[in-house]
């Protein structure tokens, strides 16, 4: 059992043997592993520092934890709140798409994934959420909110007409 | 689910050496390994020495002179050969210590990705039977047992659940293991405690569903040497290559011993092969047993053990090692056998399991201790006896480990068995941001959206079910052939598939790549196209006599009727829940073969649909998925969405590299689609699926078909939650007395009873009611209800005739609507 004993506390020594040899195999091996492959990252990944957070416009969103939720679908609220802190966007629609996995037909869910997209400079496919949104949408309040977002992601997309005619309706249903 | 382990075979099976003896016994004398490395070297040295030349003979005498002549020729031969193979072998000796240093100082080994299901997760409210739990704790390796000491054990006690979690490493992030407490009533989840505070929401470890590998299909999962059990190592060089810490990579005794051994057995019964060379042989080099590829074994083995540690050797030996074959995956390293063979991680293993493990080095087939106990147990008593022989342990305890059953997990267990039709999917679709090459060797963690409690469901319905048709039809005994998606109505996350009968098998793909005729499964998208005209809606009459069609081709389209009857004047409602042909082909020719086709990519068929009149009763061949792929944005009302079976990606580290959340477009406005919806409704209601009536209560949708002379069975069918494709058929594409509602209906019909079914909930359309000639009756006229969105004008109301004038009193209903 001492050779045991040996082997799991010692660290790993490398025996270096030949220098001639390691400087010839070095610079082969330097060739052979500048070869090798790397995990090829596509997508979303879009994380951001802090201070490119987005400031928040009145009458919209001013945390994505707020108003009261299911318990389960507020406690992932509030770790997309937390990632969002952190401008972690790729966690934030993680944790956003969790709940509404919980909750499918949740608009202030779609509200808010709307929200993250147009953050994301993604303006067509907030619009999808929000249209999604106010599919669901059984309260006045947040319909409109989602109608002004909308007309955001319409601009932003240079459908300026569109635009309008969604504040237009928001003006209506208030 | 009646997964038997497979036969080896394969290439990693083929490359694995026949059970080989042990190496000898014998007690040996300790030696310092420090000390050997000089000498090692000093050997190099010598070895060099003796091929420098001999001086040439300083004097010559005159008879000898030809002798001399002809010896000094002979020396100078002997020396130019003798220098070439110096030369010779230094290089091959520096082309080796190349090849050693690059391949062990990389990434030794390509690791495929490891896919998982979804995690199952628990919150209050959260519709959760306790077998399902109780099922997805023992898919996940969850024992149940007395105290919950150790991560992945479960208490089960009434209705209150205590999991000990494992760790889990997430694609948001690392949780620790944790002890959760569940209570259910109702089949929900009531309250949920976690480390004793009382939580909102928690995540139970997902269950393995599969591997990406490389063609050689090697699995494993990687383990420091801190992680392996001391006893393993000590059982391993007891058992295998008792010298280990003191010789240099080979072992002159051991070879000496072998070679006694095998001229007294007159015959080869011992290796003398050190763990080193094991190593060498296995990680380095094919398995050919020529004389040269043993002496590069033996170079390879001595410069490995100059250039690292015992312990990374060891470290090395323990994760390359082959231990098993699980269908086609081939088992390597301890880490994967411990989890393999006895359901845990290494750490977990006590000293019996630890001695099966190392007794399967000698031959994970010969000694496979699922198949053959007996010999896996004489094998791990042996181990444990050299072990006590050399006072690695006591007396009491070989006593223990040597009288202990062999016990071991169910290796075809869901916890190690493979979901082929879905992994194929996974692959497919992680094609679009991966390369194959970084999904077969990065070690990349794949969460998927499997629910292997509903794969489940449908591989043991699909089997049953078949059975149960072949049973009553003698010629179809073994013919029938299935296929089937199941994905969540509102985010199309694929929940379950499979590609075929057998589940197991790794290859064609019904669900993805047999395309068949769709039958009447293409008619909705007729009768949507037609009450998106403007010009048709529920009430509509349709000709449902005789219809001859000319194709472009000048020849003739007639189609008939299932039962072979014309039905005359019928309203279009009436028309799509009985699947009327003549009256859909008349109807698909009015709204125009374009418009029908459009509907169809505007549903998301990628796939043209080609201008002929025989596509309105669905002559087009599609594939379970491209079908599911339609019918869901029917059941998510108009928004159409890819179906996904990727959650998100991480590096064998954790880090994440993607995840996936909802997207899509809707493409055609959900007030049309609730309207369609009230038509397959009536399908269920009243039409060709009212079997489902016979199982459920509430509006579900859905629509059979079945295609000419019978060749194929369909039924997509949608609850609140889930939708389903389903398609039974032959191989050969021959006729089978099966329609949708007899072949494929049931298969839909038994997975969601076993899920449980949720009603569809109202789509709150104003309801009018109409005549049997198809007539909008005034406000306060009784008569059928149908459906008509507010958006869509009405035709001038009729009034009250004959029976149509309500009664005086008015039910709760009229105020409804």
């Amino acid at each position: 059992m001492v050779g045991l004993a040996v082997l799991t506390s010692a660290p790993a020594a490398t025996d270096s043997g030949k220098p001639w040899l390691k400087l010839l195999l070095t610079s082969s091996l330097l060739v052979a592993l500048a070869g090798c492959s790397s995990v090829a990252m596509v997508g979303n990944g879009n994380n951001a520092d802090s201070a490119d957070l987005p400031t928040i416009s009145d009458g919209q969103l001013a945390r994505l934890d707020e108003g009261s939720h299911h318990p389960a679908v507020q406690a992932l609220l509030q770790r997309a709140e937390a990632a969002r802190q952190q401008g972690n966007w790729s966690k934030v629609m993680s944790y956003l798409d969790q709940a509404r996995q919980i909750q499918p037909r949740n608009a202030a869910i779609y509200y808010r994934q709307g929200w993250a997209n147009l953050q994301m400079h993604q303006p067509a496919a907030a619009e999808q959420l929000l249209q999604r949104g106010l599919l669901y949408s059984q309260d006045d309040q947040l319909s409109n909110r989602i109608r002004a977002l909308l007309a955001d992601a319409m601009e932003q997309q240079g459908r300026l007409q569109d635009a309008r005619q969604m504040r237009a309706q928001m003006r209506g249903a208030s | 689910m009646a997964d038997s382990p497979k036969p080896n075979s394969g290439k990693a099976a083929a490359r694995k050496p026949a059970p080989r003896k042990t190496a000898s016994k014998t007690a040996a004398d300790k030696q310092a390994s420090a000390a050997k490395k000089p000498a090692a070297k000093k050997t190099t040295a010598k070895a060099t020495a003796k091929k420098s030349p001999p001086k040439p003979p300083s004097s010559s005498s005159g008879n000898g002179h030809s002798q001399t002549g002809w010896l000094r020729r002979c020396w100078s031969v002997c020396w130019k050969l003798g220098l070439i193979a110096a030369v010779a072998l230094g290089v091959w000796m520096v082309f080796l210590d190349a090849q050693v240093q690059k391949q062990f100082d990389g990434k030794k080994w390509t690791l495929p990705a490891r896919v998982y299901a979804r995690p199952l997760m628990l919150y209050p409210g959260k519709l959760l039977p306790p077998q399902q739990l109780e099922a997805e704790l023992q898919w996940t390796d969850y024992q149940p047992r007395a105290s919950l000491s150790m991560p992945g054990s479960y208490v089960h006690k009434g209705d209150s659940w205590r999991i000990h979690r494992r760790a889990v490493n997430f694609w948001d992030g690392r949780e620790d293991s944790a002890l959760i407490e569940l209570r259910l009533a109702d089949n929900r989840v009531q309250r949920l405690f976690v480390n004793g505070e009382e939580q909102p929401l928690i995540r139970l470890e997902p269950q393995y569903v599969g591997g990406i590998f490389p063609a050689h299909n090697e699995d494993r999962e990687l383990v420091t040497l801190q992680q392996v059990p001391p006893q393993l190592v000590a059982a391993l060089v007891a058992t295998e290559d008792k010298d280990f810490f003191q010789h240099f990579g080979i072992s002159l005794r051991g070879i000496a011993r072998a070679m006694i051994a095998n001229v007294k057995a007159g015959g080869v019964v011992q290796g003398g092969s050190t763990l080193t060379q094991q190593l060498v042989k296995n990680f380095f080099l094919s398995q050919e047993r020529t004389l040269t590829r043993k002496a590069q074994e033996a170079l390879m083995a001595i410069l490995l053990e100059l250039h690292y540690s015992k312990q990374q050797i060891l470290q090395a030996y323990l994760n390359e090692v082959y231990l098993g074959q699980a269908g086609r995956r081939a088992i390597h390293g301890v880490g994967l056998a411990a989890r393999f063979y006895f359901g845990k991680s290494v750490e977990e293993l006590n000293l019996a399991e630890v001695a099966t493990i190392v007794g399967l080095v000698k031959g994970a087939s010969y000694y496979n201790p699922k198949r053959h106990p007996q010999r896996a147990l004489e094998r791990r008593n042996l181990v444990l006896e050299l072990m006590r022989d050399q006072q690695l342990i006591s007396q009491a305890e070989f006593l223990k480990a040597s009288n202990m059953p062999m016990l071991t997990a169910d290796s075809s267990r869901a916890s190690q068995r493979e979901y082929p039709a879905f992994l194929e999917l996974v692959r497919q679709q992680l094609r679009q941001d991966y390369r194959s090459e970084d999904l077969e060797t990065e070690g990349l963690n794949i969460f998927t959206t499997l629910d292997p409690w509903m794969q489940h469901a449908l591989e043991s319905q699909a089997d049953k079910q078949l059975a149960t048709l072949e049973n009553s039809r003698a010629e179809l005994k073994g013919k029938l052939e299935t296929a089937a998606v199941f994905t969540s109505v509102d985010g199309a996350e694929v929940r379950a598939m499979i590609g075929g009968r057998d589940v197991d098998f790794f290859g064609y793909n019904r669900a993805l790549d047999a395309r068949r005729s769709i039958g009447s499964l293409a008619k909705p998208v007729v009768y949507l196209t037609a009450l998106r005209s403007g010009r048709y809606n529920w009430a509509s009459v349709l000709d449902d006599s005789p219809v001859q069609v000319a194709g472009e081709d000048g020849q003739l389209w007639q189609p008939q009727n299932y039962d072979g009857k014309s039905h005359g004047n019928v309203l279009m409602i009436d028309a799509l829940a009985h699947s009327y042909n003549q009256a859909t082909a008349r109807l698909g020719m009015r709204v125009g073969l374009e418009a029908v086709a459009k509907t169809f990519a505007q549903l998301g068929l990628k796939r043209t649909v080609p201008p002929y009149p025989s596509v309105l009763l669905g002559s087009q061949e599609l594939s379970p998925f491209e079908v599911a792929g339609v019918y869901q944005t029917i059941a998510a009302r108009g928004f159409q969405m890819p179906l996904r079976a990727v959650e998100a990606v991480t590096t064998s580290q954790g880090t994440t590299l993607s995840s996936y959340a909802i997207q899509g477009k809707q493409t055609v406005p959900a007030e049309q689609l609730d309207w369609l919806r009230y038509g397959l409704e009536q399908v269920v209601e009243e039409g060709t699926a009212r079997r489902l009536k016979q199982s459920f209560n509430g509006p579900l949708a859905g629509k059979t078909g079945t295609s000419d002379q019978q060749r194929d069975a369909w039924f997509a069918g949608f609850d609140d939650r889930y939708l389903g494709v389903v398609w039974v058929g032959r191989d050969d594409n021959q006729p089978m007395p099966l329609a949708g509602s007899s072949g494929a209906l049931p298969i839909w019909q038994a997975v969601m009873q076993e899920v449980g079914v949720e009603a569809l909930q109202p789509t709150g359309l104003p309801q009018v009611a109409v005549d049997a000639n198809g007539q909008i009756l005034q406000d306060g006229c009784s008569g059928r209800m149908l459906p008509w969105p507010a958006s869509v004008q009405r035709p001038e109301a009729v009034p009250c005739r004959g029976t149509h004038q309500k009664e005086g009193k008015r039910g709760w209903l009229d105020w409804l609507f």
